[in-house]
């Protein structure tokens, strides 16, 4: 609770048992804050809602070759390829770090099995410094012949389930926008018991250098992220956001308190900011900001009014 | 590391196509180290884009160890302007940035004027390493031969890396671009730095490119400092290390010679400060990030075939 009696938390998982509750709906995404730690020389991070680490696998990896990065009008391409440092890593040397921070850590999960996944989950039970998972799941899926585990309700409802049988911890799940129908892949987690649904994800993309005809990215193609996609996004929240009883986090594109703010009206309980962090370090914190000022200005003290107020 | 609006203080092409901008960067002067870059936030484009830094300027000190901006010959007065600081008119501290207008970026940063502020970060990265610096003490006089190879705009950070360096060590300053008018003004470099240009076509100095003659130095070099394009560092890989033994034709062979040979490499920057691996490059050591790990780099750990735009 704000001095001036503006309240600004929300409740990210009714249906857990402990909840996970964030003092404000002000989030980092994941990929784009790393551990957190970087930014701590640069900005108060403790004022976040919650941070959200990089993708995490069960084994480190190494990514994918250089160059991995191509600026586009309003967006940034990325092909990293999950570059990380692996969980026994993570909760070796982040964990115990975050542990004595106030703000909460959320780690984002990503594997290429089911069983991985769960391995993933298992090892981090019981982790101090850790407040809940984030599960990515437009990963391909190995067994299944490389297909992505979020463009099918079955998979998506599979590796939810999965995951939540290790967990005691919240558990949010990262929705693709490279999807037909994301509100039937949304509706299959609720059920298979996710806490909460984030979305989107990067939006599938390429660039060609046309003085050699090929592509910018060595990976060929990559995930589009920045304002470029908050359109698509917000769509996409505010489809979901329509169908499912859980709290939505909205994400991408999102760089001011006024694109937060439209996405929390579009049905958003929270929101993420990713590619805005490289272009700002502090675009997290000016949201934040602009949020708090939208309230005093328009004398609206619960964060929780605006949710929703622009679905039909 | 800080996140800081500056105020340009000067901005000015000073060869074709370069500007050399000064800005009132007190944090950033304070601590920064040769090799070292900032990210600026230029207009509205996603990325911030790196610059190492050319020079410092401390406001309370003596000049910084150039004696003089005398154009030479009288012809390009526009370097003037790198006096700005020495005239007495700055009261904070200052860093310089000397970059290559390429595309929409450095064009945004190249219509900045006087007095306009520009969002800055930095110091950011491991800079070169200089024995004398690490140790504060006198130069072993192993290391007091100081080679330094610059490629076209690569001359950045090793302006700074010789304002450093000179009061303890010897200096020699390879520097190779296309034609006479893009060589950086070196009018009157202070003592115990000799300057060898190199041009494509031959309009000033030897004929070629700045790796051609590095051979001719090793003998008198005691470490080699170079930035430049990735071509040039390959070929003095291959001329450091001409093992044919294994990987010759990519300078990966072993190591023949003893020479430490520090290079600044470039790839895409996404943060700038280790947070989102959009530059990690695999080198003999492992995965580096080149914001963070780099990035200077030993020209011996590099993989030539991972470091690509
Ligand atoms: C550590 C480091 C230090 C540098 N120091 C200097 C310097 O002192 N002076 C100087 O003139 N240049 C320097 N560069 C290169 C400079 O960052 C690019 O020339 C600049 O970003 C181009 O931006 P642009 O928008 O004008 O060009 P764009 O239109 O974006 O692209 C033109 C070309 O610039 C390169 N480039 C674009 N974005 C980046 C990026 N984020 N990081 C690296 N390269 C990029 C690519 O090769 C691209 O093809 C440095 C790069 C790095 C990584
Ligand atoms: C460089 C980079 C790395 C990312 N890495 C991950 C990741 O590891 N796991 C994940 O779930 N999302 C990752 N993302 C996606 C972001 O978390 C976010 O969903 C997406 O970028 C859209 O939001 P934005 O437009 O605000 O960036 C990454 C994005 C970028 C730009
Ligand atoms: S640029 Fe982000 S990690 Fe190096």
């Amino acid at each position: 609770m704000e001095s001036n009696s503006l309240n600004l938390g929300i409740q990210l998982a009714p249906r857990h048992p402990e909840g996970l509750m964030l003092d404000n709906p002000v989030m980092t995404a994941s990929g784009t804050f790393g551990y957190g730690i970087e930014y701590s020389e640069l900005i108060d991070i403790q004022k976040l809602g919650a941070i959200i680490c990089k993708g995490t696998t069960l084994m480190p990896r190494k990514g994918n070759p250089q160059p991995r990065l191509v600026e586009t009008v309003g967006g940034l391409l990325n092909s990293v390829g999950l570059e990380n440092i692996g969980v026994d890593a993570v909760i070796r040397d982040k964990a115990p770090i975050w542990a004595n921070w106030r703000v909460p850590v959320i780690v984002n999960i990503a594997g290429e099995t089911i069983d991985e996944y769960v391995s993933i989950a298992a090892k981090l039970e019981d982790t101090p410094g850790v407040s809940g998972i984030e599960l990515n799941i437009s990963c391909p899926n190995i067994s299944a012949g490389g297909i992505e585990f979020g463009v099918t309700p079955r998979l998506a409802a599979e590796v939810t389930s999965a995951v939540k049988a290790v967990t005691s911890f919240p558990l949010i799940v990262k929705l693709s926008p490279n999807v037909t129908d994301i509100k039937e892949i949304a509706l299959a987690v609720e059920r298979a018991g996710a806490d909460a649904i984030s979305l989107i994800n990067t939006v599938k993309g390429m660039v060609i250098d046309i003085s050699k005809g090929e592509s910018r990215l060595e990976s060929i193609t990559g995930g589009l992220s920045g304002p470029a996609i908050k359109p698509v996004a917000l769509y996409l929240v505010y489809e979901v956001a329509k169908v499912i009883h859980i709290p939505v986090i909205g994400c991408g594109g999102i760089c001011c308190a006024a694109d937060a703010l439209g996405f929390i009206m579009a049905g958003a309980s929270a929101v993420q900011v990713g590619t805005a962090n490289l272009t700002n370090p502090h675009a997290a914190l000016d949201v934040l900001e602009g949020i708090k000022y939208f309230m005093r200005d328009r004398g609206i003290q619960k964060l929780t009014d605006l949710i929703s107020v622009a679905q039909a | 590391m800080k996140q800081s609006l500056c105020t340009i203080t000067s901005n000015l092409e000073v060869m074709p196509g370069v500007n050399l901008m000064w800005l009132e960067a007190p944090d950033i002067a304070a601590t920064a180290q040769p090799g070292q870059f900032v990210t600026v936030r230029c207009g509205d484009l996603i990325l911030r884009r790196p610059f190492s830094i050319h020079r410092v300027a401390i406001a309370s000190q003596s000049p910084e160890p150039f004696a003089s901006c005398h154009s030479e010959g009288g012809e390009r007065p526009k370097n003037l302007a790198q006096c700005k600081f020495r005239e007495g008119a700055a009261k904070q501290s200052q860093i310089a940035l000397l970059f290559r207008v390429l595309g929409k970026g450095t064009l945004w940063l190249s219509r900045r004027r006087e007095g306009d502020k520009i969002d800055l970060l930095g110091p950011l990265g491991k800079w070169f390493s200089i024995p004398s610096v690490i140790a504060r003490c006198e130069v072993p006089r192993q290391s007091r031969n100081l080679l330094l190879v610059a490629g076209g705009i690569g001359v950045a950070p090793l302006v700074f890396l010789l304002q450093r360096a000179l009061p303890q060590h010897q200096v020699i300053l390879i520097y190779g671009a296309s034609t006479a008018k893009e060589l950086y003004p070196f009018s009157s470099l202070p003592g115990g730095v000799q300057f060898v240009p190199v041009t494509e076509d031959g309009s000033r100095g030897r004929k070629g490119l700045a790796s051609d003659i590095v051979p001719e130095f090793l003998d008198w070099a005691d470490q080699i400092y170079a930035c430049g394009p990735v071509g040039m560092y390959r070929a003095m890989a291959l001329t450091l290390n001409p093992s044919p033994l294994k990987g010759e034709e990519k300078g990966e062979g072993e190591k023949r010679s003893n020479l430490k040979c520090q290079v600044s490499l470039e790839v895409r920057i996404g943060c700038g400060i280790g947070a989102c691996y959009g530059c990690s490059i695999n080198t003999r050591k492992g995965l580096k990030k080149v914001c963070c790990d780099g990035p200077v780099f030993e020209i011996d750990d590099i993989l030539w075939e991972e470091v690509k735009i």
